[in-house]
């Protein structure tokens, strides 16, 4: 009959899709695997020609991270066309990523290879569980103490700034705050001040622990006071900023250069009384389905080459001190420690957590 | 096929729609059931089909026990081989009216050339060659109905059971089809159960009439007999008695008292004398067909029989009238009078008389 | 001929003739009882019920902490905006429906289909692109209002802005639900009142409505707990002015580091208490009166004559199609074609230099977005065939059968109804994980979905099958078909425009469900829905608004291809 014929057509092409969609994927030949089969790129070897083989073998690694999108689309690219391996996984905002590892590590169904994820006193929830495995990638030496764990557990991968955007049609350049110091006035003065929840991943709180360490709390009860547009992700906060719809924002200088190059009239200052940093996580996860793969990853992420494309694409400062300087649109970043950053203490990020952001959602009125 | 229906209750729930009831049909019989609304005809005839699980009993057809409760015997319905006809034909409106007919036979995995062979015989023999290849949503009640008979015919069934399958047809079409289904029937041989509220379908289709209500069977006979002698005022209703009044049996008639008896109608001071011998003192129905009622315009010759009455309306039908009357101090009447006069107006004196053994008195 | 079956009593026979029940009430159990006891479980212990963890202990501190005045305030917002949401969409869609069934309004099936149309747009896209239209300062309303010398008063960051956006785009439920009861409303009994001497509004209000009040009012309720446990229009419009809702606060008792999933239970358990009494309310409301009058009996529709007011009502109905579906499509493609984020004006919105293709090619080219569409395509067609079976086993048990448990498997189809999509999702990851053969797989959504949309597949498939008289299938099993024999011949090609009709409103919805597939998906099945929303939080809003249009395009050509093909129309939802 004529509608059984149809409904087998529509059948027909819904599975010819599905096929279609398997024949796309698969990774070819890795560009940097030397005629001897290990994995090199300028010089410096990133694996053994043993490993990359055993690599090869498992085809994929699983990366769970949190990493922004364009920055991990980036990364994941160079990789895989480096190494011919797949990045398979999950990206997502840290907590909804850290929700989907302790339900799949309980039932220790958990497929990731790899975590990269901001937020110190997260990261340790999951050492604690002695999810992560040892492991000396080859740049081990020429990486600062400061950016490896002292077990070996994991490592620094970036550091990321915090810097103060504006949108130059809703409040005049010469009126911009220079310094976080002058954010309440201007939010005072009527422009609409954004920024990130503290209880919002990294980023929101190394805000503002660094602002209450330094200007107190009556700092956050007078920029509540000028009620602040709050966002979950930083990345809406500066698509918002691009619009005109808030004036001035807590944000990231790669978001507010790509606005820029589309035309947006924004820009964004290094606050002179310091530029809050904090730092992305990578570690091993111990019984990853992919362990020589994982090893490339980390590697390979951790290396000149892989550090080099997290800077220059990803706009966020390197571990590596070898690494190419980062890159906004085109446009080198000043030095790391020319912009005053701040580091936080560590036991001050893990200690203040828990009663600090309670303090800061009363302050700010949200989930209290 | 001949077939038995021992002690056969049905129940729903608490409810019990069938209750102990036997029935015997004989090979090649046409039974009628017949019966008010809701007294069990259709659940009846589907505990014999088999679409309906009773609670006890057993039936039997032709020397197969198609259920038994106690032995746990119960043949579903698909191996039954007994043909039904329902009240809304059931014709399959994504199948024309060939692969209608041609569905039991596939089933029957009766080989391709045969089944076409006897549909197109069945179809010619309900008058439906052409119809073949047309669509069954788009046939009228009469061509529906007969696709239906014609289904279940083509399968050859042991029995075939139609649950009042000309209610749905307007009553010129309901006359005509029920000739052709009785003589169908009867050349065929079939044996058949057939259900209807209608007394004149009844009257006219069945070897043997069954009275149905709350569930046992009240009668069982043949439309003459039944006719003639409904056992009970409920069987008299049903065969279209009109006038039925409650009434207690006063005294006997004729020199020992055997010559018939007398009754007072309840509520009145009205006696009608039947030609049947009651017990005096006992309750009684007494019941008249109304063209047994006698009409004469002037007093009659034996003045203690009639009754003076007044005519309330009056129903020309044609060959005869129908009419509503008014009994002085007394019940109303319905009386037919044959023949084709003009009808006498509303407001007109009239005697009615009714021949003693014309009238019955029976039992609830 | 004296072989007999004999069954019964044998206990083997027994077990197999209670197997479809168990079967059915397996299913049930792991898409619906599951989910929703982890979820009433969480909410009084004190630890995370992910697998692996300990028991917790019992405690009511999830309950206390939901009265703290922000939850409070959520609570409240989740009503208000309900209540005023469903009021809303509630008189759009009637109104249309009123209009394309029963009056003489102009282009009349463009009407009908205005009344659908916002379905294309899931209420994702739609809460985007009204960010878009009608933020505060910089939204393209007030950008226009302002180049036009008019006050820029446009703020859909509002508890009215949330109101207007979820009554706009939930109005198409109402519509459809009305629009067929009313389609078949026998005239006669409007004529007999007016030719009782009532007058027009008499004969609407007090006729026509009343007697459609079971579909109003079905609509009602079930606009009213979607609307309650919608996410997104309230994460998209409500959160950047701190207006949250419930579904938003347990997002955000989820997503945000440390997670509170104990907290976030008890909010979605609150949730569930107020959709399930919203649910028995409507049923016992509806359990009082008998409705015999809507029949399907063949009638001639006479239409009301609208008069001088035909033009005007067109005009109101083609002012919906505006705000729902012109305007949003405005915006998107504002903001997928033109380089520059920021709009100083009108004229800025259409200079032809500023257009450009490049953020569109990107996206269709994009490897994410092909994968993501055909995940989609295959999750919503694998739970339209995988439902649609279901759906259809569980409607024959139900109508079709004289087995026990009927009454009870039809009630419990019903309780996905009153379990927040976000809520189904968690429920999934925290029972799922165990099993990774489906776990991390496109199968886990299909899962997921059948259950979530459980209660719409089962009544759209219920109500076709109802429509068919038992009789005919009877009479197949009179004629010697068996059961299955009769179910595959007779029952399926009956009911085949309906059951198809079920499964492409199956499909649509799914395609277009975000919340329960939020906490599931991985690289590998992340459907588009997903991609949307994870690049909304992002920030990058071209490749939204583009792969918004991408969707938008699919759904629309879906639905308006499957009916030319099929010639079925949405029904029952
Ligand atoms: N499926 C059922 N569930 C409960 N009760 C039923 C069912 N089918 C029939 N009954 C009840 O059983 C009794 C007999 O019903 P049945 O259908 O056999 O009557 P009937 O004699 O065929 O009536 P009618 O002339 O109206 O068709 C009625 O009281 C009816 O209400
Ligand atoms: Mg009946």
């Amino acid at each position: 009959m004529r509608s059984t014929r149809r409904l087998t057509a529509l059948t027909a092409t819904t599975m010819t899709l599905c096929l279609l969609s398997t024949a796309c994927g698969g990774g070819g030949d890795g560009e940097a695997v030397q005629k001897s089969g290990e994995l090199a790129v300028d010089g410096e070897v990133i694996a053994s020609a043993e490993l990359m083989n055993a690599a090869q073998e498992e085809k994929a690694v699983n990366v769970y991270t949190s990493l922004n999108e364009v920055s991990n689309d980036k990364v994941a690219e160079a990789f895989e066309k480096d190494t011919g391996l797949t990045v398979e996984g999950i990206r997502a905002p840290t907590g909804r990523l850290m929700e989907r590892i302790q339900s799949e590590a309980g039932s220790g169904a958990l497929p990731a290879d790899v975590i990269t994820m901001p937020d110190d006193s997260l990261f340790q929830i999951l050492v604690k569980k002695n999810l992560f495995t040892k492991h000396a990638v080859p740049a081990d030496k020429a990486i600062p103490e400061e950016y490896k764990s002292p077990d070996g557990l994991y490592y620094a991968l970036i550091s990321s700034p915090t810097v103060i955007a504006y949108n130059s049609k809703a409040i005049p350049t010469d009126q911009a705050p220079k310094a976080w110091a002058d954010l309440p006035k201007a939010g005072a003065a009527g422009h609409k001040i954004g920024m990130v929840h503290a209880s919002q991943g990294a980023g929101g709180w190394g805000l503002a622990l660094f602002t209450r360490k330094k200007f107190g709390k009556d700092y956050w009860q007078r920029l509540a006071a000028t009620k602040p547009r709050l966002e979950s992700s930083v990345g809406a906060l500066a698509e918002k900023l691009g619009r005109g719809e808030v004036a001035v924002i807590a944000g990231r200088p790669p978001e507010i250069g790509e606005l820029k190059e589309q035309g947006a009239p924004v820009d964004f200052v290094w606050p002179e009384d310091g530029t809050p940093m904090f730092n992305f996580f990578i570690g091993r996860v111990a019984k990853g389905k992919h362990p020589n793969a994982a090893q490339v990853y980390l590697n390979w992420s951790m290396s000149k080459r892989g550090q080099s494309v997290l800077a220059t694409e990803g706009g966020d400062y390197p571990v590596h001190p070898q690494a190419a300087k980062p890159r906004v649109q085109g446009k080198e970043l000043p030095a790391f420690d020319s912009v005053r950053p701040a580091l936080p203490k560590t036991e001050d990020w893990l200690g203040l957590r828990n009663s600090w952001i309670a303090e800061w959602n009363t302050v700010f009125g949200y989930r209290s | 096929m001949e077939t038995k229906v021992r002690n056969l209750t049905v129940k729903f729930g608490g409810h019990v729609a069938v209750n102990d009831l036997s029935l015997d049909i004989a090979d090649g019989e046409m039974l009628v059931l017949l019966g008010p609304s809701g007294c069990g005809k259709t659940t009846t005839m589907r505990s014999i089909v088999g679409l309906q699980k009773p609670a006890a009993g057993t039936i039997t057809i032709g020397d197969e026990v198609v259920f038994d409760a106690r032995r746990g015997i119960n043949v579903p319905a698909n191996d039954r081989n007994i043909g039904m006809v329902f009240q809304s034909y059931a014709i399959w409106p994504h199948l024309t009216v060939a692969q209608n007919v041609a569905f039991p036979l596939r089933m029957q995995k009766v080989p391709k050339a045969e089944i076409r062979e006897r549909v197109a015989e069945v179809l010619a023999s309900v008058g439906l060659q052409d119809f073949g290849p047309r669509g069954a949503s788009r046939l009228s009640g009469g061509q529906m109905q007969r696709v239906a008979l014609a289904r279940s015919l083509a399968m050859r069934p042991r029995m075939l059971l139609l649950d009042e399958p000309l209610s749905n047809l307007d009553a010129k079409l309901r006359e005509r089809l029920r000739y052709e289904l009785r003589e169908l029937q009867q050349s065929l041989g079939m044996t058949a159960i057939y259900v209807t509220h209608d007394q004149s379908e009844a009257l006219a289709l069945a070897d043997r009439i069954a009275v149905m209500r709350d569930g046992v069977i009240e009668q069982l006979a043949g439309p003459v007999d039944m006719y003639r002698n409904p056992r009970t005022s409920f069987v008299a209703d049903f065969l279209g008695v009109d006038n039925i009044f409650a009434a207690r049996v006063t005294g006997h008639r004729g020199p020992d008292g055997s010559h018939g008896s007398v009754a007072r109608l309840d509520g009145s001071a009205i006696d009608i004398t039947a030609a049947a011998v009651k017990e005096v003192g006992s309750p009684a129905y007494v019941c008249i067909r109304p063209e047994d009622v006698v009409l004469t315009p002037s007093s009659p010759r034996r003045p203690e029989d009639a009754l003076a009455a007044t005519v309330v309306s009056a129903s020309f039908l044609g060959d005869r009238t129908r009419y509503h009357l008014a009994v002085e101090d007394g019940p109303s009447l319905f009386a037919v009078a044959p023949g084709a006069e003009d009808p006498l107006a509303p407001g007109a004196k009239v005697f009615t008389r009714v021949p003693p053994n014309k009238v019955q008195l029976l039992d609830d | 001929m004296t072989d007999n079956r004999v069954n019964a009593s044998a206990p083997a026979a027994r077990v197999l003739q209670r197997l479809p029940l168990a079967a059915l009430a397996a299913i049930l159990v792991v898409l619906v009882v599951v989910p929703m006891g982890i979820l009433l479980y969480a909410s009084f212990v004190d630890v995370p019920p992910r697998p692996g963890s300990p028991p917790g202990d019992f405690t009511v501190d999830n309950y206390a902490a939901l009265l703290s005045a922000g939850n409070r305030a959520a609570m409240l917002n989740t009503l208000v905006i309900g209540l005023g949401a469903t009021l809303f969409a509630l008189v759009l869609g009637c109104g249309l429906a009123w209009l394309a069934a029963r009056t003489d309004v102009p282009f009349k099936s463009l009407v009908q289909t205005a009344g659908i149309m916002p379905l294309f747009l899931s209420s994702l896209v739609g809460a985007l692109a009204w960010s878009l239209l009608g933020s505060p300062e910089q939204g393209y309303l007030n950008i226009v209002l302002r180049d036009l010398g008019l006050p820029d008063f446009v703020n859909v960051y509002s508890i009215p802005g949330l109101i207007f956006v979820s009554g706009v785009y939930y109005a198409p439920y109402s519509f459809l639900l009305v629009y067929s009861s009313l389609s078949l409303l026998n005239p006669e009994l409007e004529e007999a009142a007016y030719v009782h001497g009532a007058r027009f509004r008499h004969v609407l209000g007090g006729i026509t409505f009343k007697l459609v009040t079971p579909a109003v009012l079905g609509a009602a309720t079930l606009t009213l707990v979607f609307i309650m446990e919608n996410f997104p229009i309230p994460q998209v419009l409500g959160s950047p002015e701190g207006i949250h809702t419930l579904p938003s606060q347990i997002y955000r008792l989820m997503a945000t580091a440390p997670s509170q999933p104990n907290q976030a239970s008890a909010a979605g358990a609150i949730l569930l208490v107020i959709t399930a009494v919203m649910v028995f309310v409507q049923r016992r409301v509806l359990a009082t009166r008998e409705f015999v009058t809507v029949t399907g009996k063949g009638f001639t529709p006479r239409p009301r004559e609208l008069g001088r007011w035909r033009w005007p009502a067109f005009a109101c109905a083609m002012l919906y199609v505006l705000a729902a579906v012109m305007l949003p499509l405005f915006a998107l493609v504002q903001s997928a074609f033109r380089a520059n984020p920021y709009t100083t004006g009108i004229a800025a919105m259409f200079r032809p230099e500023s257009f450009e293709t490049e953020v569109m090619a990107e996206t269709l080219e994009s490897e994410e977005l092909q994968q993501s569409l055909l995940n989609s395509i295959a999750v919503g067609a694998g739970a339209a065939f995988a439902g649609g079976l279901l759906y259809l086993a569980l409607a024959y048990y139900v109508h079709r059968t004289k087995e026990p448990g009927r009454r009870f498997l039809s009630y419990v189809a019903m309780w996905p109804a009153a379990v927040p999509a976000l809520v189904i999702g968690l429920g999934f990851l925290w029972t799922w994980t165990r099993f990774p053969i489906i776990y991390g797989t496109l199968a886990i959504l299909v899962l997921a979905f059948v259950g979530h949309l459980l209660p719409q597949g089962f009544q759209g498939i219920s109500s076709s099958l109802i429509q068919v008289h038992p009789d005919l299938e009877e009479s197949a099993r009179v004629c010697g078909a068996g059961k299955i024999r009769t179910v595959w011949e007779i029952l399926i090609p009956l009911v085949r425009t309906g059951v198809i009709a079920t499964m492409l409103l199956i499909f649509i919805l799914s395609m277009r469900e975000l919340s329960v597939a939020i906490f599931l998906f991985t690289s590998d099945t992340q459907v588009l829905s997903i991609s949307i929303y994870n690049a909304w939080e992002g920030g990058r809003l071209p490749p939204v608004a583009a792969m918004s249009l991408v969707y938008i395009a699919f759904l629309f050509v879906l639905t308006f291809v499957s009916r030319r093909w099929f010639g079925v129309t949405n029904r029952g939802v």
